[in-house]
């Protein structure tokens, strides 16, 4: 079944699953509208394509093209899923510090189109950080390669950042360059129940001088009593989960000035208890499976404002935050969006990653929405690599809401 | 090609005129003139008028004056660039963000700083220490370069080894498009567009004029230690850099300085680097205190089995920053003993560094020029330095032919062409040694979406149309050099 939730139009598509690039160039030049896809866990991101013709699977494009072991480099198919990447890795010590959710099925070509950040601390960790160089096929079939081999880099253009989080929208990624890290010797999770705050003011700068108190963490979320991750309680206040990670002195790094920061006191979690944590916390959104009718929304922005938001957001579902990331995520009914946008603080920008069927048709993906010379620029930037839009997956700018 | 003159324009001078200040607004050749090159003095090209807006109000209103009158218009911050990214190519105007200086909020809570981009890199972490915070890019050009110029050239600089270069630490801009729109660029992430704020950020002012900016801040370290370990020549030196990267030890910082820089900081700063040694690694460990010790400990290992003389450690803040203050004169401290400097910047995978060293010097020698090595080691970013005397045209030719070797290096080693310094003019027609037709094409259609009059800072960064020879642009001809700008002496 290739039906993906949420896009009507790609279930309808002929499939195909190229095994070579030279595939993929040939399945580009046909003149079908062609969505692509890597893993298939985020088809929903992004507003939805009126038509496609061909869905083209890259996962079979898989495997390590070269591994750059002591300069920490990787090149890959961006079919290889991230799982499968980092075993073949671990063997050498090292790894890709990307998390996207259901890393055994995400590929590397996916969290790159998606610009997936996962659960770790930024900068450093996201897909943006992490791309070296990629090779991908323009719609008509042209290949290109932008960026490179080496860690730093400005030789023209960054064509990397421009199809990082692109939505499939500019090229089908066909290799990637990413950068790697030595796995860390030790890693240790802190747990904190937060008491109960009074307003999102309060809440927020709680959780911030908790952050602030913490000596380089290697990931942060706050998740709300409602969410339900494995091994929390569904009572009481948000909790606040702190890893380190590297040499075993990193992990070691102590947690007293973080309880006095939030006041409240340190929970040490075991190694397996911390694993199903963070597994569930980077496996949290987008919901699988999904309620009738939910939406699922992003929220970004400057930190505080992002936290106070993410607050009010928890009273109507699911939620997470990340406060480093100024980033946070939320399931609400789509009948309650009135109160999502009023959880809204200025500053805070809102992008429904997922939604039922026809809704993003109805309200589009980002509210508020994108200023008129930003969407200009992206429907330039979509015309100028794919004039035909032959490209049907849609970053905004791709699509009508955003076409003006 | 050269744009007509503006002055003559009845319709555009007025108009920026009225929008800016009296003095905001230089149009006599005797004031103009300092305008009309950047630190790689080889490209010349003298405005029409400069205008110094105080808001972003006022670059917009330049831009559209700029844009009805159709006559090209470049930014500039402090005009340190070393590729000719800021030099009027075609001539019109240059704007100059020199009176947007400020840093406007600091806010502790969310480690973040709102600034006017033409604050100098130095003053952000000086607002910021107050709060034990600092921005991390630090070029050694950081007492005068620009965080407009650091955006637009993605600079870099020592401690981007661990912490990334600028494009890490920029949350969101405020930009002036091609025809005066005012947008704001921000880290939106997936499906919220694209990354404009990241394919901005590097693009050497070609595709918009940032005004203001929001830069990440991050905490003071608990603990500093800066070793410094002489060797008896270069390349086992680049042996313990790339050791110390396969090991994955992660220094915050790992520069290196070769005898013949030695020799020209000693004299010059006096840094306190042992002159009889055939080359320095200056490494610097933050962090917590006992990670810290370990990473020392780990890296002291490297370094003594990979045949360090000695292993220095800086004893207190003051020999820090003389340790620091001789990697970061070096360029002006050579620009002191000759004529004439070209600073080359290429990169090599890390691994490769001993054997691109070694290269470096074998194609000095062929070419019999004067080649002084410091650079970024950790990152594999190269500075080769060649002093000569553009007086000579048999030398110019010669520093010309080895630059294009090295860069040619480089690109069989796996590398790039810059690193941090851009492609400006210098590079422009250089592309093809790294890129093919088609990866051009892209990015040729990619800045076209962006700007479409062709009047924002012409003739940078892409080879001119059909024009993909493979080679550098002119070598710096006799007179200054790139220390030689003012304030860069740094
Ligand atoms: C001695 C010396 C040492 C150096 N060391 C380093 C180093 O360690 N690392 C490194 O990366 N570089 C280094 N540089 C190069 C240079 O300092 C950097 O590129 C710096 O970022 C340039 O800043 P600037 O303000 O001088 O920019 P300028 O030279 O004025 O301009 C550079 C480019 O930026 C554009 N620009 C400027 N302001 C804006 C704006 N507001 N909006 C859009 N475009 C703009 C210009 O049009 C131009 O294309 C060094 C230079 C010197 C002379």
């Amino acid at each position: 079944m290739d039906s993906v939730d949420g896009v009507d139009s790609v279930a309808a598509a002929r499939v195909e699953r190229p095994e070579s690039e030279a595939g993929v160039i040939a399945a580009l030049s046909a003149g079908d509208v062609v969505a692509l896809r890597g893993g298939g866990t985020r088809m929903d991101l992004g507003p939805p394509p009126p038509r496609v013709d061909l869905l083209l699977d890259l996962s079979r494009l898989s495997g390590i093209i070269e591994h750059h072991r002591r300069d920490l480099v990787v090149e890959a198919w961006a079919g290889t899923t991230v799982a499968d990447l980092n075993a073949a890795l671990a063997p050498a010590g090292q790894f890709a510090p990307l998390d996207p959710p259901r890393p055994d099925r995400a590929t590397l070509g996916g969290v790159i189109a998606a610009g997936e950040t996962g659960i770790r601390t930024v900068p450093g960790a996201r897909p943006r950080d992490l791309l070296l160089g990629l090779t991908a096929i323009l719609a008509g079939g042209r290949r290109i390669r932008a960026g490179g081999r080496v860690v730093k880099n400005v030789t023209g253009y960054e064509l990397t950042k421009l199809f990082t989080g692109s939505l499939g929208a500019l090229g089908a990624i066909t290799r990637v360059t990413l950068r790697l890290r030595a796995l860390p010797e030790a890693t240790r999770t802190i747990l904190l129940a937060l008491p109960m705050d009074d307003d999102a003011g309060q809440f927020a700068d709680r959780a911030l001088d908790g952050l602030a108190a913490a000596t380089a963490p290697a990931a942060v979320a706050l998740v709300p009593p409602g969410t339900g991750l494995p091994g929390l309680p569904r009572t009481g206040g948000f909790r606040l989960a702190i890893r380190f990670e590297g040499l075993a002195e990193e992990a070691a790094a102590p947690a007293d000035p973080v309880a006095s920061a939030v006041g409240a006191p340190v929970e040490e979690l075991g190694e397996g208890a911390a694993e199903r944590l963070w597994a569930g916390v980077r496996d949290a959104f987008p919901r699988v499976p999904r309620a009738r009718g939910e939406l699922g929304v992003a929220a970004r922005g400057p930190a505080p404002a992002v936290l106070r938001t993410a607050w009010r957001l928890a009273a109507l579902g699911p939620a997470l935050a990340f406060p480093d990331q100024r980033r946070a995520l939320a399931s609400a009914p789509a009948a309650a969006f009135d109160l999502v946008l009023a959880a809204r603080e200025p500053g805070v920008s809102f992008v429904v990653e997922t939604a039922p069927p026809g809704w993003k048709a109805e309200h589009g993906t980002c509210h508020p929405p994108l200023p008129g010379p930003v969407r200009r620029l992206n429907a330039r930037l979509k015309r100028a690599l794919d004039p035909e839009g032959a490209l049907a997956s849609g970053a905004p700018g791709s699509d009508r809401e955003n076409a003006a | 090609m050269r744009a007509r003159s503006f002055t003559d324009n009845e319709r555009f001078a007025p108009s920026v005129r009225s929008a800016l200040g009296v003095n905001d607004f230089l149009s006599r050749p005797e004031h103009t003139l300092p305008y009309e090159c950047d630190g790689s003095t080889a490209y010349r090209s003298a405005p029409e008028a400069v205008a110094l807006p105080r808001t972003t109000e006022q670059v917009a209103a330049v831009v559209r004056g700029c844009r009805e009158a159709g006559v090209p218009f470049t930014a500039r911050g402090a005009g340190t660039g070393l590729s000719g990214g800021a030099t009027p190519l075609e001539g019109g105007v240059v704007i100059s963000l020199a009176a947007m200086n400020r840093v406007l909020e600091v806010s502790a809570r969310e480690r973040t700083a709102r600034c006017q981009t033409g604050v100098v890199n130095l003053e952000i972490s000086r607002a910021a220490a107050p709060f034990g915070l600092f921005f991390a890019p630090d070029p050694s050009s950081q007492s005068a370069c620009t965080l407009g110029g650091n955006i637009a050239e993605n600079s870099g600089g020592p401690h981007c080894f661990k912490l990334g270069a600028t494009t890490s630490h920029i949350l969101s801009a405020t930009v002036v498009l091609e025809d005066g729109a005012i947008v704001e660029l921000s880290e939106d992430g997936a499906a919220a567009g694209l990354d404009l704020l990241g394919l901005f950020t590097g693009s050497e002012g070609t595709l918009g004029i940032a005004t203001e900016a929001t830069v990440r801040l991050l905490p003071l370290p608990e603990r500093v230690e800066t070793l410094l370990a002489p060797f008896s020549a270069l390349v086992p030196a680049c042996e313990a850099v790339s050791r110390i990267v396969a090991a994955g030890v992660v220094p915050v910082a790992m520069e290196a300085l070769d005898a013949a820089t030695i020799e020209v900081v000693e004299a010059g700063v006096g840094a306190g680097y042992p002159r009889d040694a055939g080359a320095v690694l200056l490494l610097e460990l933050d962090g917590a205190e006992a990670v810290v010790a370990r990473e020392k400990r780990e890296v002291e290992r490297i370094l003594r089995s990979s045949g360090a003389l000695e292993i220095r450690t800086a004893e207190d803040d003051a020999e820090r920053e003389r340790l620091w203050l001789g990697r970061k004169r070096a360029f002006g401290a050579m620009g002191r003993i000759s004529t004439d400097l070209y600073v080359q910047d290429g990169v090599v995978p890390r691994s490769r560094l001993p054997e691109a060293i070694a290269e470096v010097e074998r194609i000095g020698r062929r070419h019999r020029i004067r080649v002084a090595n410091v650079f970024h080691a950790g990152d594999g970013n190269l500075h080769p330095c060649v002093a000569y005397d553009g007086r000579d045209p048999d030398e110019r030719k010669r520093v010309m032919e080895a630059s294009h070797e090295m860069l040619e290096m480089c690109v069989r080693l796996g590398g790039a062409l810059s690193g941090e310094h851009g492609v400006g003019i210098e590079k422009r027609d250089a592309l093809g040694m790294l890129f093919g037709e088609d990866d051009l094409d892209a990015m040729r259609r990619v800045r076209e979406a962006w700007s479409r009059s062709g009047l924002l800072n012409p003739g940078k960064v892409l080879p001119l149309r059909g024009g993909c020879s493979e080679a550098m642009g002119p070598l710096p001809g006799p007179g200054r050099t790139a220390a030689a700008v003012p304030g860069a002496w740094i």
